[in-house]
């Protein structure tokens, strides 16, 4: 399970563009800079599902994190604008603690995931016939998971109305 | 890269979300941290997905859900922060201190 040593250096700087892009989102004090630096976080992992050979999940990423959800960011932004250029933190006693809490959470993920023995002899090839690797993904979601996909999209429908209603302003001429 | 790697930059954009989540008072802020949050998530389960089982797909299925459930929550939140940013003129979590319109 060695990778080319050239595919290891593009994920390492795609993961160091991420985390630092990431920081930068939660630590600036522009709301829509914030939503910039979340754009590249977000096209990062999509390269990161790239470079996992996992196209399908990564094409959707672009599609619907770096392209729908950004833009309907960046509307919610521009809608909003009062709070521009103030760093609005909770008080130094929950920062703290929070800190403290985030710290030790990641410390304990980190050292079990490289203290579990995986088991990673099946590592799955790269399926370059035809049509990759969405014939699997197709036949997962529409035959296995075929229950799931269907609440899926009632939950969409449903989210769109609830945006929808939420958003709508009330008529000026209500009786 | 191998799976460890992997999980640990997973963890780590998780905190990264948390953090945001819980030390910034900005509700568009709020909302994009826990966009990361899912998509730390989504890391995990694609590297699981390549790196531990040879013929499953589960992962990546799991991933698009995720993302299906995320843009969902994004409209309809941020619908939520529209409505109260009418109401307060505020978008900052101390403005909603009442449930009544």
């Amino acid at each position: 399970m060695t990778e080319p040593f050239l595919k290891d250096v593009l994920s390492w700087i795609i993961v160091a563009a991420m985390l630092g892009s990431a920081l930068r989102m939660v630590f600036h004090k522009n709301v829509m800079h914030s939503a910039a630096y979340l754009a590249v976080t977000l096209v990062g992992t999509a390269g990161l599902f790239f470079l996992l050979y996992a196209e399908f999940v990564g094409i959707s990423q672009l599609l619907v994190y770096a392209g729908a959800v950004v833009v309907l960011v960046l509307i919610a932004v521009m809608a909003s604008t009062k709070t521009y250029a103030r760093m609005e933190l909770t008080g130094p006693a929950q920062t703290g603690t929070a800190a403290i809490g985030v710290l030790a959470l990641a410390a304990l993920m980190i050292y079990l995931s490289f203290r579990t023995a995986w088991n990673t002899s099946g590592l799955k090839p790269y399926i370059s016939t035809k049509g990759g690797d969405i014939t699997p993904i197709g036949e997962g979601i529409l035959i296995q998971y075929v229950l799931a996909f269907e609440l899926a999209s009632f939950i969409l429908l449903g989210a769109l109305i609830g945006a929808i209603v939420l958003i709508r302003k009330e008529p000026e001429d209500a009786p | 890269m191998t799976l460890e790697h992997y999980i640990a930059v997973g963890s780590i954009l998780f905190c990264i979300g948390l953090y945001g989540a819980l030390v910034r008072k900005n509700f568009v802020l709020i909302l994009m941290s826990i966009e990361l949050m899912l998509n730390a998530v989504n890391i995990n389960l694609v590297a699981f997905s390549r790196f531990i089982n040879n013929a499953a797909y589960d992962g990546q299925i799991f991933a698009l859900f995720i993302m299906i459930i995320a843009a969902s929550e994004a409209a309809v939140g941020l619908a939520i922060l529209l409505a109260i940013f009418r109401n307060t003129g505020l978008i900052e979590t101390d403005s909603v201190r009442s449930m009544k319109g």
